[in-house]
Order: C-alpha cells, then sequence, then structure tokens
C-alpha cells in the first residue's frame, strides 16, 4: 500500500515535469525551415554537386591529370580530354564532363585532387526533366574567380 | 421557439403543413450542423495546437496561416474511391461507421449547451448519454471484424477490452455527481453547481474528475490510450480498411466524440454553463445600464454558451497538451492502471462524497 502511494506521487510529479517542459515549447520560436521560401544555410562539408574552381586571372585550376577519373567508383563518370600545348608544354584541359545523374557524391574525386581544382558545393536542387541534361559539360561546371572564391573560403573555415 | 420557426417559415412562403412536419428534424439539423463545423474547427485546433507544442507551425499553406486546411482535407476525402476488399462483409462494413457515428450524434442533443439549448431534456440524461457513448465500442469491433483484415480486428478487439475495462471507473466515478445533484437530470446536475467556483463538483469529487478526466481520454481512444489505432503496431487499427466517406464519418465520429466528452467534462464538473463568479458578469457589469429585461436575458444567454465554450476549449488544449506529452501504454499497462487503480480510486471517491452529501 505505501508502495503504491509513493509510486503513485513520484509517477505524478514525473508527468508534471513532463508536461511542463511541452509548456514551455508552447512559447518558443518554431524551427520549421519554410523550405522552398528558405534554403538552408549549409556546412562547407556538405557534399552537393560537383563543380570546378577557376584561378584569380579566370584560367583553370585542374592540370588534368585525370586522378579523379580514376578514382571515380561509378566507372567512366568524369571524362577528361587533354591536349598538349606546344610552347609551354603543358596540358590544356578541352573537355571535362560530369554525369550528374549517375554521381553518387562520395567525394573521393575532390579528396584526391592534387590542386583542389574539383569541390563539392552546396547545391543540392539538381532534379531535371531528363538523363541527358543532367550531363555536365566543363562550361557548365566551372565557376567564376568570385564563386571559386567564397567556395574555397567556405571549405577552409570549416 | 416554434411559433418563431412557423413565423419565418411562412415569411419565406413554405405552408404551415411543412413546417409542422420539419419541427421534430429541425433539433438534428442544427446539431449536424454544429457538429460538422465544430470537428472542420477542431482539427485545424488540434493540427496547429499540436505543432506548437512540439516546436513547428503546423498548417499553414491553405487560406490564411492554414484556415482552411481542414476545408481541403474534407473535400479531399468527400472525392476519394471507396475501396471495399473481396472477402469483406459489405453490410457490416457499410453499417459500422454509421453506429460509431450516430449515437455521438445523438449525445449532442441531450446537452445543455445553455439554459435553453437543450434538444432533449430527459429525466434519465446522465444515464442515457453513457448508455449511447458504449455503443460507439460496437461499430468499431464491428468495423474491425467486417475488414477481414488482422490489423483491423486487432484494433477492434483491443477497444473493447479498452472500453469494457474504463467504463466501469467512468460511470463509478460519474455515479458520485448523481449523488451531489440528486438527480439525472443534466439541467439539474448544472443548476445544483450554482453560486460560484466555490459549489462546483470538482470540489468535492476532485478524486472523481481526475478519474473522468483519465477514463474519457481512453473512452475517445486517445493517446496515451490509443491502442485501437496505435499507428506504430497495427497501421491505423480498426479503420485501415475504410477510406473515403466512410474513413471521413469515422474521422468525424471521432473528433465529435472529443469535444462531447469535454463538454461532458466541463457540464458534470465545471458547473456547466454557469460562470465562475457569484453572478453572470453580464449581470454584474450591466444591470444598472440596461433595464429591459428581454436584453438582460438575451446577455446572460449569450454568457452561458461562452462560459460553457471555454471550458470546454480549455479542456480540450489539456487532452491535446497530454497527448503532446504522454507516450502510449502498453495494452497490459492499460488494463492493469484499469483495474487495479482506477477502479478503487473511483469507489473510494464515491464513498467520499456520499458520506459528505451525508453530513452537508
Amino acid at each position: 500500500m505505501k508502495n503504491v502511494i509513493s509510486k503513485t506521487i513520484s509517477g505524478i510529479i514525473e508527468i508534471g515535469r513532463g508536461m511542463s517542459t511541452i509548456m514551455k515549447h508552447f512559447f518558443r520560436k518554431p524551427i520549421t525551415l519554410e523550405y522552398p521560401e528558405k534554403k538552408p544555410e549549409l556546412n562547407g562539408r556538405f557534399r552537393g554537386r560537383l563543380a570546378l574552381l577557376t584561378k584569380q586571372d579566370g584560367s583553370d585550376v585542374c592540370i588534368g591529370c585525370k586522378s579523379c577519373a580514376k578514382v571515380c567508383p561509378c566507372g567512366d563518370l568524369i571524362q577528361v580530354e587533354t591536349s598538349k600545348d606546344p610552347e609551354t608544354k603543358k596540358l590544356n584541359v578541352d573537355q571535362f564532363t560530369i554525369d550528374i545523374g549517375r554521381c553518387i557524391f562520395c567525394g573521393n574525386c575532390t579528396d584526391v585532387c592534387p590542386v583542389n581544382a574539383i569541390v563539392t558545393t552546396d547545391q543540392f536542387e539538381l532534379a531535371d526533366y531528363s538523363r541527358e541534361s543532367l550531363v555536365m559539360d566543363k562550361a557548365a561546371l566551372t565557376l567564376n574567380p568570385e564563386e571559386s572564391e567564397k567556395v574555397r573560403d567556405k571549405k577552409e573555415r570549416v | 421557439m416554434y411559433e418563431l420557426y412557423t413565423k419565418i417559415l411562412s415569411m419565406i412562403g413554405i405552408p404551415e403543413i411543412f413546417a409542422q412536419m420539419s419541427w421534430p428534424v429541425f433539433p438534428f439539423g442544427c446539431i449536424a450542423a454544429l457538429l460538422v463545423f465544430v470537428v472542420i474547427f477542431l482539427v485545424l485546433m488540434e493540427r496547429k495546437v499540436l505543432a506548437w507544442l512540439t516546436i513547428r507551425k503546423g498548417p499553414n499553406r491553405v487560406g490564411p496561416n492554414g484556415f482552411f486546411q481542414t476545408f481541403a482535407d474534407a473535400i479531399k476525402l468527400l472525392f476519394k474511391e471507396d475501396i471495399m476488399s473481396k472477402q469483406t462483409n459489405k453490410v457490416l462494413f457499410t453499417l459500422a461507421p454509421m453506429i460509431v457515428f450516430v449515437p455521438v450524434m445523438v449525445i449532442y442533443g441531450l446537452m445543455p449547451f445553455t439554459e435553453h439549448l437543450i434538444a432533449i431534456n430527459l429525466a434519465v440524461g446522465l444515464f442515457l448519454i453513457f448508455a449511447l457513448s458504449s455503443i460507439t465500442t460496437v461499430g468499431i469491433v464491428l468495423g474491425g471484424w467486417a475488414s477481414n483484415n488482422k490489423y483491423s480486428l486487432l484494433g477492434g478487439m483491443r477497444s473493447a477490452a479498452q472500453a469494457i475495462s474504463y467504463e466501469i471507473p467512468l460511470v463509478i466515478a460519474v455515479l458520485s455527481i448523481a449523488v451531489l445533484a440528486g438527480s439525472l437530470n443534466m439541467l439539474d446536475i448544472v443548476k445544483a453547481q450554482e453560486g460560484g467556483i466555490l459549489s462546483w463538483n470538482f470540489l468535492p469529487a476532485f478524486i472523481g474528475f481526475v478519474v473522468l478526466f483519465i477514463c474519457s481520454i481512453a473512452e475517445v481512444n486517445r493517446i496515451p490510450f490509443d491502442l485501437p489505432e496505435a499507428e506504430s503496431e497495427l497501421v491505423s487499427g480498426y479503420n485501415t480498411e475504410y477510406s473515403g466517406m466512410k474513413f471521413a464519418l469515422f474521422f468525424l465520429a471521432e473528433y465529435s466524440a472529443l469535444f462531447i466528452i469535454s463538454v461532458l467534462i466541463a457540464t458534470l464538473f465545471l458547473g456547466g454553463y454557469l460562470p465562475p463568479f457569484n453572478d453572470y458578469l453580464s449581470v454584474i457589469l450591466l444591470d444598472n445600464i440596461i433595464n429591459n429585461p428581454a436584453i438582460m436575458d438575451l446577455l446572460v444567454h449569450i454568457e452561458q454558451g461562452f462560459w460553457l465554450v471555454a471550458k470546454t476549449y480549455a479542456i480540450i488544449f489539456a487532452i491535446i497538451w497530454i497527448r503532446a506529452t504522454l507516450p502510449r501504454l502498453r495494452a497490459d499497462q492499460l488494463m492493469a492502471f484499469s483495474w487495479k487503480f482506477l477502479l478503487p480510486l473511483s469507489f473510494l471517491n464515491l464513498i467520499l462524497v456520499a458520506t459528505l452529501k451525508l453530513f452537508i
């Protein structure tokens, strides 16, 4: 009998504590993010769509080593075509295509890149109407110098 | 009231014979309209309050602040296909939502919303209310059985077990009110509580108030006693196989039962339509200003409605608050809680109240 009464009292106190906690939530600001209107602020480590960075003067960072194409677990997802510049003996990147529709966003290509030319951005709205339009060429992948600077900043801050 | 009704109808140009025929149906027309509007508001209120209690925003797309969300949901339900699987018992399957819905609607007619606004004033109103509210369970069991689905059947069986164990403490707790008021008539029960907050029934019968509150949550199958539905275990419980209009009827019955059980708690324990002061506010404040007794009567009448609605929605808020806080009970915990705890408590309450009544 004594046990039952003490259990009952402690139960009432516990339920009261729970109820008052929920009541405190009533006066808090909702944490809901109304998505299509407001977009979330994502961490620099977020692995979204891949992009190619450019230097300050607008030239490619990529040196055409094709490490990213080799390390990619999805086979021929990244395709790089290079040609040798006859004067400076350096490689020119002519074509750089990524099939985003097959990308698994593992980020291996960004890890392996020796000059940090390929990065993951925070863009995640990649839905499209056809598979063909998800194949992105060099022009679509390359960010302009200001955007590149922003992305580098964000990656460094993490 | 009847004279006014015939006068209005004759003004529109409808013969008196129609008025005579339609008069008995008229209160139920009003009740049906009230019920639908109450449910539409209640569903929205539940979703909004639940969202606020869990730091969300709730529906806010349809109309200003999402106020038309329920209308959109209702229209969607009305246009949905009425699916019935092959092996179901079609008669019972169709009958079940009606059996759930109709008793709740009749209970609306037995409730004193204000002093004059009571459709059927019976001498045994309280008894009939509890008799009718138990019929709902039959409909739920029937729906679970006729669906020919294991989840539905389990839900229906649980509902029966729950109803049997929770109705006994419920009725014994209410018995103390009948002892206090000396009557089973709902109007008499309210009138016995006249004279401010201190003469309301929840003070002498506080244990009964708590027991009735817990049991009525179980009676309307809400969290933490929503075992017949139990989303995480039984898909959707007894209404798994229902769709379209039949599901809408179950839904309507559930929410109108929530409203009416809150009105019942307010009426039995919190003074019904009576104000928490010694006299009506409109009498206290405006007695010297307005000398016309007809206007005064009307004001008092409106105030009575206001007090009942305020009390009812306070109780509904508490029920939603409990829903946001507590997890669902296990079936054996549910049974143990009812038989070992609530039943002795309700007997204790009855003995205390009866002793009190004897000496006062």
